[in-house]
């Protein structure tokens, strides 16, 4: 049997008792020592996930002080109108400020800015000694435009000195339109107009990022959160700004002819219902939004309803000869003394005694009467249709900010006043925007259209509500034509045009007196409403006249009709409407 | 076969390597700066990880020298059997011995390397404080030679005096005479070192064989002198009191500690990604005593838990080395490197964490130092070897070859210990 190559078990040496005794020793208080470190090891451990997760409040403010916010400004979307023409837009202003303690000359400051940029060194004094501890003073909030660059000049010499961009809501048109455009408020929100209803689309979303910052201040790195600024959307309107220049300016002219006190004047396109001028007299600056007079600065086209007048009788006609209620031929006994009594309610009266007249020509000299009696053979319900059908009671779903649906009451609540005066404009309240709209009725071949001051680039995608049709074209037509002889023959005379055929009807209705009741002896509403051309109306145009002075004229067709006339006159020749047949019947007609 | 030599090194090598990266990624700054100092390095070198890289690299070769080391030969535990006659040494024969061994030139170059720290023109001055000393084109601390050496000397004292190590005036005092002479010189410019030094010394007297309770007596003047060196000092004072309230004055005597606890809490648990920190430009000292909490920023909870995980492996590793070697000296030499090592990371976490007042200490083999990490490794080494030279005896050892010579030398060691005076049991 061969030897085990290891003799001995494997034990290890044998030490003699002081060296093992020492090792032993030695190993245990290794062992004991190891422990304690590690616990010291894992216990430190503990507190540095202590620390990551649950920082001291003042560690994390002062982590917040190491990054500095910066934002990215957005640009709000620019309004144009509907040949791309600016109405608004944004752009970078520049205030310019001063830190009066990092000043190398505080004293001589205002001098030298004062006179290199013109400014009055006075005027700069005040602003700094009116803060005196401030380190932000405004010397100029916005410095003009030729300023730019001399400021920055001397900006760039002087410390403490400095320029700070910003942007502002520019107003290139000035004053037009603007009720309609609205405006915005220091931080760029919409507060008015089609500045409010669309600020979801102008209004972009501005950015920013977060910027690391060392020991000394110098910037590092941006830190996780960039985030892009995305300008807001271009709205491209349906308005377009000749249109609209012609508008205020026959307005203020007639304002000022008839020293009135307010004016509309609604241009719509009757076909697609496209709202191309909205003038509102006295005009207001939407640059100027703060020193506004909140009456004034109303788009009260929309937000104001008045009590229509004759005006309103077309619609109620064109009906009723529809319904068969009446047929045009039909002569109508309306009375030589010039008043009737209703079946129920009270006395009515013409301005006129009109005698027995046709149906067509109780509109072309609108006889109260004459309306009256078919009003009686339409019912309350009837006619309540017929009103409501038109788009009246509620409002024309236009978008423009405010806009008011009217006061038509329920025809329960009829009285039988209510069935006769109705039918010639009272007893109900309008919007400027519903006559002119429920006007295009007419001029559209009995088809009610949706205004709108928006061009949909993209119509094909929206769902839209088919226009709803409230007159057959033959009716429709034949009310043109009866409308055409208002203006040749009837209360439109003053605003028959040469050159072009229009159509229409005036309107002069009494301002009810809110405190006494009743109307008020010269309180009126003159309006007229009027398409053009004839065969094929391009155009529908309602000017509202409010408060005429009596003493020159408040009837609508003296003092609304000739600024309607006018206008058209223009705006079709803006158009290129041929005006030759028109203007040759009237040739030959002579 | 993997030994627990490997692990360790391969441990310490982590650290190194983990350091590496982290030096880089914490002496980045803006504009030139470090970078630009370093950039005199080639390409590869830059490529590499630049001057650290090189560092990192002696380092791991030092580690892998010392493991090579036979220790206990060289400090002459190791008998020569064959040319060793029986019977008690001879006065000349120990003098002969005492010559081939290296510990006392250790011990007197330690000391005067230490004291020419003192001498002006030689010291260089770092942050207020000269611990540093030229060496042609390099400088070191001589209170990290000072450190090892007081390891290696006391291992060797307390083994070969293991007989009387509990007696107080033959077993004690020299050791102490040498621990207050070298520890007290480091203190005066270091108290960070000098305490860790200290510490260590104690309590491998203690595990060497002395009374718990007759170094426990020299704890309070220990701490007394401690706190004199803090009281004397006007710079220790105020990080005292930075250490009490750092908020009372955060860009002066508090940026230390709240600039760390900032990288804690920028970091998070999940950390901010590797290069993505920022309170590397914030710390001046973010690549020495400050690595920690830039590991802890930039990699979050887990980057910690790596750096102290790959400590406890070093200590339970070195440990389990220590248990298989079964004789005093080389478990003391074991243990003076593991509690060296163990006790400076943990000063140094907790000065980062704000749990200590602020003090100049390096956590081992991840803050820059290239003399620290090459002797820190060399030491590793050692250790390493320990585990060499176990396995050596424990399989195909001497000892195990031949019984005979295993009873000659045993009865050598029994002469040694009669002429000792202790009584054999």
């Amino acid at each position: 049997m061969p030897p085990a190559p290891w003799p001995d078990p494997p034990t290890g040496p044998a030490l003699k008792p002081p060296q093992r005794d020492a090792a032993r020793r030695a190993l245990w208080a290794g062992r004991i020592c190891v422990s304690f470190l590690t616990i010291a090891l894992l216990a430190l451990l503990g507190r540095v996930a202590q620390l990551q997760q649950r920082p001291d409040a003042r560690v994390t403010a002062m982590l917040d002080h190491q990054a500095s916010v910066h934002t990215l400004d957005a640009r709000r979307g620019m309004l144009l109108d509907r040949r791309g023409r600016p109405l608004a837009n944004t752009r970078v202003a520049y205030r310019l400020f001063v830190d009066p303690a990092i000043l190398d000359d505080p004293a001589g400051l205002s001098a030298t800015v004062g006179y290199t940029l013109g400014y009055n060194p006075v005027e700069l004094e005040m602003a700094m000694a009116q803060r005196p501890d401030s380190r932000y003073v405004i010397l100029d909030p916005r410095v003009p435009d030729p300023k730019i660059e001399p400021t920055r000049q001397l900006v760039a010499s002087t410390r403490g000195l400095a320029l700070e961009p910003y942007l502002v809501r520019d107003y290139p048109q000035g004053q037009l339109a603007g009720q309609v455009v609205g405006f915005v408020d220091r931080d760029g929100k919409g507060i008015e107009g089609l500045e409010r209803v669309f600020n979801d689309q102008l209004a972009g979303a501005s950015g920013g990022y977060r910027l690391l910052r060392d020991s000394r201040r110098r910037p590092l790195w941006i830190d996780r959160a960039y985030e892009a600024p995305h300008d807001g959307n271009a709205l491209r309107l349906t308005l377009d700004l000749n249109l609209q220049q012609i508008a205020e300016a026959e307005l203020m002219a007639t304002l000022d002819k008839f020293n009135a006190k307010a004016g509309q004047m609604v241009v719509l396109d009757p076909v697609t219902g496209d709202v191309l001028a909205m003038a509102n007299v006295p005009r207001v600056d939407p640059a100027d939004a703060g020193n506004l007079d909140p009456d004034l600065r109303r788009n009260r086209a929309v937000t104001d309803v008045f009590e229509p007048g004759s005006i309103f009788k077309p619609f109620v006609w064109a009906a009723a000869t529809e319904l068969g209620a009446a047929d045009p031929r039909e002569m109508l006994e309306c009375s030589a003394e010039g008043w009737w009594k209703p079946t129920r309610g009270p006395i009515l009266r013409d301005a006129h005694p009109h005698g027995t007249i046709s149906w067509e020509e109780v509109l072309v000299l609108s006889s109260n009467i004459g309306m009256g009696i078919v009003a009686e053979r339409l019912g309350k319900q009837g006619l309540y249709d017929i009103v409501a059908d038109f788009g009246f009671g509620e409002t024309t779903d236009s978008q423009l900010p405010g806009e008011l649906p009217g006061i038509l009451r329920d025809v329960e609540g009829w009285s039988w006043t209510d069935l006769t005066r109705i039918p010639m404009g009272q007893g109900i309240a309008v919007t400027p925007l519903q006559v002119t709209r429920a006007f295009c009725a007419i001029a559209n071949d009995g088809v009610l259209v949706t205004p709108r001051v928006v061009v949909e680039e993209d119509a094909t995608e929206k769902q839209i509500d088919p226009p709803s049709r409230v007159l057959s074209p033959d009716t429709a037509l034949q009310t043109r034509q009866v409308l055409r002889r208002v203006m040749t023959e009837g209360t439109g005379r003053k605003a028959n045009s040469d050159r072009y055929e229009m159509f229409g009807k005036s309107g002069t209705a009494q301002l009810p007196d809110f405190e006494n009741g009743g109307y008020l002896e010269n309180g009126y509403v003159s309006s007229f409403v009027a398409g053009a051309p004839l065969d094929r109306p391009r155009l529908v145009v309602g000017c509202f006249i409010h408060e005429p002075d009596k003493s020159i004229g408040h009837y609508g067709g003296a003092v609304a009709g000739p600024a309607v006339m006018r206008f058209m006159e223009q705006a079709l020749d803006y158009l290129g409407q041929n005006p030759a047949d028109a203007y040759d019947a009237t040739l030959a007609a002579q | 076969m993997v030994r627990y030599a490997h692990i360790l090194m391969a441990a310490a090598g982590g650290l190194l390597a983990l350091a590496v990266v982290m030096i880089r990624s914490a002496g980045m700054s803006v504009g030139g700066g470090v970078v630009g100092a370093d950039q005199r390095w080639t390409a590869v070198g830059q490529a590499l990880g630049g001057r650290h890289a090189l560092y990192a690299m002696l380092a791991v070769a030092a580690m892998l020298l010392g493991s090579r080391i036979d220790v206990k030969g060289m400090f002459g535990f190791r008998r020569q059997l064959e040319k060793r006659p029986m019977g008690p040494r001879s006065f000349v024969d120990q003098f002969k011995a005492a010559l081939v061994n290296p510990l006392w030139l250790m011990v007197l170059g330690s000391l005067t390397l230490v004291a020419l720290t003192f001498v002006p023109g030689l010291g260089k001055s770092v942050n207020g404080s000269s611990r540093w000393l030229w060496v042609g084109p390099l400088s070191f601390q001589p209170s990290e030679l000072m450190k090892w050496t007081l390891v290696l000397a006391i291992a060797w004292w307390c083994a070969r005096r293991a007989g009387v190590m509990h007696r107080f005036f033959h077993g004690l005092v020299p050791p102490l005479l040498l621990i207050g002479l070298g520890a007290g010189m480091v203190l005066i410019e270091d108290l960070g070192t000098g305490v860790l030094i200290g510490a260590v010394a104690l309590a491998m007297l203690v595990a060497g064989g002395a009374k718990w309770w007759q170094v426990g007596l020299l704890v309070p003047p220990g701490v007394g002198l401690v706190v004199a060196a803090i009281m004397t000092s006007p710079y220790r004072v105020k990080r005292l009191l930075a250490f009490l309230d750092p908020w009372a004055d955060p860009q002066g005597i508090g940026y230390h500690p709240i600039q760390s606890l900032l990288a804690f809490a920028h970091g998070g648990v999940t950390g901010t990604g590797l290069g993505n920190g920022v309170r590397k430009y914030h710390l001046p000292e973010d690549t020495t005593d400050f690595i920690f909490p830039i590991v802890a920023e930039e990699l979050g909870l887990a980057g910690a838990a790596l750096v102290v995980g790959l400590l406890l492996v070093i200590l339970w590793v070195g440990l389990a080395i220590v248990t298989e070697c079964k004789d005093a000296f080389s478990r003391l030499v074991g243990l003076g490197v593991l509690l060296t090592i163990g006790a400076q990371a943990v000063m140094n976490i907790a000065v980062v964490t704000v749990v200590v007042p602020t003090k100049g200490i390096a956590l081992p083999l991840l803050s820059a130092g290239g003399t620290g990490w090459v002797m820190t490794g060399f030491m590793l080494g050692l250790v390493a070897s320990l585990d060499h030279a176990a396995a050596l005896e424990n399989t195909d050892g001497e000892y195990r070859q031949d019984a005979k010579k295993r009873e000659e030398c045993l009865a050598a060691d029994f002469a040694d210990d009669r002429r000792l005076g202790h009584a054999v049991a």
